[in-house]
């Protein structure tokens, strides 16, 4: 009876042990931007985001991501730009408060991973597809991702010619 | 002052080609249907003008996203063609049109929260239109020598200037497109002696519509509610020509200027206040 009882704890630890859930928050979480135009670049990022990561078997094509972001959250490195930023040139952050990422898929692609998902802002969902790398060890989530996303896709078109279209994002999770 | 190349390509892409076709199209319609049918040139001048150029600039949605504010030049081209049929009915049949469009563009336009948050904003909204809608349109009737929609166009310049303190620069892309279409209409006024109130209702939906959008929209805090105000509500000053419209033509058109740089010049003293513009 002893023998049972201590087998199927043991079962349930292994189990609780191979799904791994990371809260994503501002702690451990960053999102940061760079974008250009001929005079030069400007930097800024979201210092509110809330989210979670979830992996079976701590295998990285398993996790699970949701990543949700406070628009009002947004800075960038002038004060009067990041009011530029949220008005309806850009953000239009008082109609589109949110924006978020759900990963559908994630692959092995060589020495990183490459994430399929959905990333919703301004009101408009599109596909991306970001290289990443990944680690799951010792209970912890490691993730960084450097990508472009073409703004206009999401209906981002002002200053068309004059500011890039590309954006540059970076990610870092570390939540351990 | 923005640099030289903003100024340029603003001046290439916005106020050349709204201009020019407001212009272009109010002489044609004018000519081809004649000076009767001069309300109806004007309306057209000014929507092909700045509609074009909204389209051609990607500024026709104000706000990214589905947000009601993007229905007000839809409704403002809606505004131009229900005046343009309210000119044939009677007297209360006009004002109850007039009264009926500008309750829905209130309730159109404005989000359904910041209706709730602010009970009075659309009924002042609506009343606002449908003053301006029913003062201008006789004013513009009567001074037919193209001082209203060049009137209209300096409150819209002004009005750009506080859109663009407020950071706001795609508000401020429509309001200077609309003040270059309603110059090229002011000048085929001013030449063929037209009665340009066909661009009233337009200007009375986009004027308020506008600076009210950029005072919701904003995140530079430092204009005060007077500073959008103040624009929006000039236009009623123009009624002060009303019982002067026997006085010579360069006398009355003098008069209404001065009656609206007042306001204006207050307006724009609030936006400067709000610190200077960033181009770099």
């Amino acid at each position: 009876m002893f023998r049972l009882t201590a087998l199927a704890l043991v079962s349930l630890t292994a189990s609780v042990a191979s799904a791994a859930d990371f809260p994503l928050t501002d702690k451990n979480t960053t999102i940061t931007f760079v974008g250009a135009k001929p005079e030069g670049t400007h930097s800024g990022g979201f210092t509110t985001v809330t989210g979670t990561a979830s992996a079976s078997d701590n295998n990285p094509t398993n996790l699970q991501i949701t990543l949700d972001i406070d628009m009002n959250s947004l800075y960038s490195d002038n004060p009067k730009l990041t009011n530029h930023l949220k008005s309806p040139d850009f953000f239009g952050v008082k109609s589109n408060p949110k924006a978020k990422f759900v990963a559908a898929k994630i692959e092995k692609s060589g020495d990183v991973y490459k994430i399929t998902g959905n990333l919703t802002m301004i009101g408009k969902t599109n596909e991306v597809v970001i290289p990443a790398k990944i680690a799951i060890i010792e209970g912890g989530l490691s993730l960084t991702s450097d990508f472009i996303i073409d703004r206009t896709q999401w209906g981002m078109v002002y200053g068309k010619g004059q500011i890039d279209d590309n954006v540059k994002l970076s990610v870092r999770v570390k939540t351990k | 002052m923005p640099p030289f190349e903003v100024m340029l390509t603003m001046l290439l892409h916005h106020v050349l080609p709204a201009l020019g076709v407001s212009a272009t199209v109010t002489a044609a319609v004018s000519f081809a249907c004649g000076v009767k049918h001069s309300p109806l040139a004007a309306a057209l001048g000014l929507s092909t003008g700045a509609g074009l150029v909204l389209w051609l600039n990607h500024t026709w949605t104000l706000v990214p996203g589905d947000s009601p504010w993007n229905w007000l030049p839809w409704l403002a081209l809606a505004a131009l063609w229900i005046g343009r049929w309210a000119r044939f009915l009677d007297v209360h049949s006009r004002g109850l049109l007039r009264a009926a469009t500008a309750v829905a563009v209130a309730w159109i336009t404005i989000p359904a929260e910041t209706r709730q948050e602010h009970a009075w904003l659309a009924p002042a909204f609506a009343a606002l239109v449908f003053v301006q809608w029913t003062l201008l349109e006789r004013v513009a009737d009567e001074q037919t020598d193209g001082s209203v929609p060049f009137c209209l166009a300096l409150i819209f310049l002004v009005a750009g200037f506080v859109l663009i303190h407020a950071s706001i620069a795609r508000l401020m892309d429509v309001s200077v497109a609309l003040a270059a279409a309603l110059v090229g209409v002011a000048g085929v006024g001013w030449w063929r002696r037209l009665d340009t109130g066909g661009v009233v209702p337009a200007v009375a939906v986009m004027l308020p519509g506008l600076l009210l959008t950029g005072k919701f929209q904003t995140f530079d805090e430092e204009i005060p509610w007077y500073g959008y105000a103040l624009p929006a509500l000039t236009p009623l000053l123009l009624a002060e020509a009303l019982p002067i419209h026997h006085w010579p033509r360069l006398a009355r058109f003098a008069l209404m200027l001065a009656a609206i740089l007042i306001p204006l010049g207050v307006a724009v003293h609030l936006a400067l206040r709000a610190g200077p513009l960033v181009f770099e």
